[in-house]
């Protein structure tokens, strides 16, 4: 049957020509926009295939794993500041203020947010905003700021695990204080 | 000419392929969403993490969690995403199956950017191609109805295995290409910290103290991405492809991102043709036998 498919002639031939176009269409798409932005090319392939990538959802980068990872463990957590410096740790899983799940997702999500790329910085401006609001619902009081504290345990050189098997030292990062939008009130 | 490219693109291929393709990839949609189902709720329901207005400051793109993100749409969502892959894996409308996974795909992804890993984006390119493949014509409920209208077919057109073939030859290029700048992995060392780090499901300091296996893991890793793709398409050194890439992707399968390594596993079937599924039949209706599950191993043919 198929072997017939490509012998075909008329109409149905002319839309094998067609499907064909589309395919190779589809491999350029997925194969030429990965070339870098600073080659030659510039980024006009990322410009012409960008909107047919993002319409179909087969955009996406093939940078896995392309250096080390720097942690052996990480948690995130907030500190929320009221007004008039009351202030709480709290887990970042919302809607409970629940401790950070180690769920890779999670922790991808929450290594985007707490340092930014252009892409996902829009991200954490609208995380900060959520936490924002249910505080708000959850505490009946408004929050005035949130700190995001990344504490960690940061892989240490390979050698020296070597000497005395400790993977990683601590090492605690503070991003913020980011300010909640319209604070009921004035500054703490 | 014109003969040459529609004969590239439709020359029949064993439809049994097309079948191992379709059913490895339900099984990972299926585990997709079954390692999705505890943080749905945080991750994809309003109450949660993500709010819609920064994913939709990216333009051009669609998700159903842009119309509703109530905990009843995700959960709903999830369920028929359970099913869909269930329906994929024994072949019941297959590509309409193909269809809602890929929409489900793209729905979560499009909201939760920062949450996703490279197996969401092999899922994505992946149901889009089984969605317009011939991929019930063999193993498959579908294949009884698809006999009744044209009668049984063995052989069908092969663009989506051409498809799915060269996205695993882009990202097996690809990945060599950015692995092969970085210190690290040129030094020989990466793994090492692989296996230490928070991707890690037993983090563990053991291979530091061996720097020449964790040398020729580091580099072996870099080999083999470069060669598999090469090695697959050859069918006499498709053999050698399967084992070293199975090899290289059972032990990323240690670490969390084991989904990135079933997805790409799947796709090897699309590499296979008539020839290799025989030599696989006859090795399983073997083992099977052995076992005593005589009836199931006689249906595999």
């Amino acid at each position: 049957m198929a072997q017939e498919l490509w012998h075909s002639r008329g109409i149905k031939r002319f839309g094998l020509l067609v499907a064909t176009m589309v395919f190779s269409w589809h491999i350029a798409a997925i194969t030429l926009p990965q070339m870098p932005r600073n080659s030659g090319f510039g980024s006009a392939p990322h410009d012409f295939f960008g909107p047919y990538l993002r319409r179909t959802g087969t955009w996406g980068a093939w940078e896995m794993f392309t250096t080390i990872p720097y942690y052996h463990y990480l948690t995130v957590e907030l500190l929320v500041k009221e007004m008039g410096n009351t202030e709480q740790t709290l887990g970042v899983m919302l809607p409970e203020f629940s401790e950070m799940s180690q769920h890779i997702r999670v922790m991808l999500y929450f290594l985007r947010v707490v340092w930014p790329d252009s892409l996902t910085q829009v991200y954490r401006d609208t995380y900060i905003q959520k936490v924002c609001n249910t505080y708000q619902e959850k505490f009946g009081r408004p929050a005035f700021s949130v700190t995001l504290i990344a504490k960690s345990l940061r892989l240490r050189r390979a050698t020296d695990t070597a000497k005395d098997g400790v993977m990683g030292e601590r090492q605690t990062y503070e991003k913020g204080p980011f300010r909640c939008k319209e604070p009921q009130g004035g500054t703490p | 000419m014109i003969d040459a490219w529609l004969k590239f693109w439709f020359r029949g291929e064993d439809a049994r392929a097309y079948a191992l393709l379709r059913i490895a990839l339900g099984i990972v949609c299926l585990i997709n969403v079954i390692d999705l189902a505890p943080i749905a709720n945080s991750l994809l329901s309003s109450k949660g993490i993500i709010d819609p207005e920064a994913a939709n400051s990216w333009p051009n793109t669609f998700s159903l969690f842009f119309v509703s993100q109530d905990s009843s749409v995700v959960y709903a969502m999830l369920g028929l995403a359970f099913i869909a892959s269930c329906a994929l894996i024994v072949g019941f409308a297959s590509q309409l199956a193909a269809a809602v996974l890929y929409f489900w795909t793209c729905s979560y992804s499009h909201l939760a950017l920062p949450a996703l890993g490279g197996y969401d984006t092999m899922l994505r390119l992946l149901t889009i191609i089984l969605m317009v493949s011939p991929i019930g014509h063999a193993w498959a409920i579908d294949a009884r109805w698809w006999r009744k209208i044209s009668g049984a077919k063995r052989q069908v057109p092969r663009y989506g295995l051409v498809l799915v073939r060269w996205q695993i030859l882009v990202i097996y290029v690809l990945s060599f290409w950015n692995k092969s700048p970085d210190t690290y992995w040129r030094a020989g060392e990466s793994v090492a910290y692989f296996l230490m780090s928070n991707f890690a499901w037993f983090p563990s300091p053991w291979l530091t103290k061996m720097p020449i296996l964790n040398t020729l893991l580091s580099w072996g890793t870099l080999i083999i991405e470069l060669g598999v793709p090469f090695l697959l398409y050859n069918k006499r050194l498709r053999p050698l492809g399967f084992v070293l890439g199975w090899g290289l992707h059972l032990g990323i399968a240690v670490t969390k991102v084991y989904l990135f390594s079933l997805v790409i596993m799947a796709c090897y079937a699309a590499f296979l043709d008539g020839d290799d599924i025989d030599k696989l039949c006859k090795i399983s209706q073997r083992i099977m036998a052995r076992l005593g599950i005589r009836r199931f191993a006689l249906k595999l043919n």
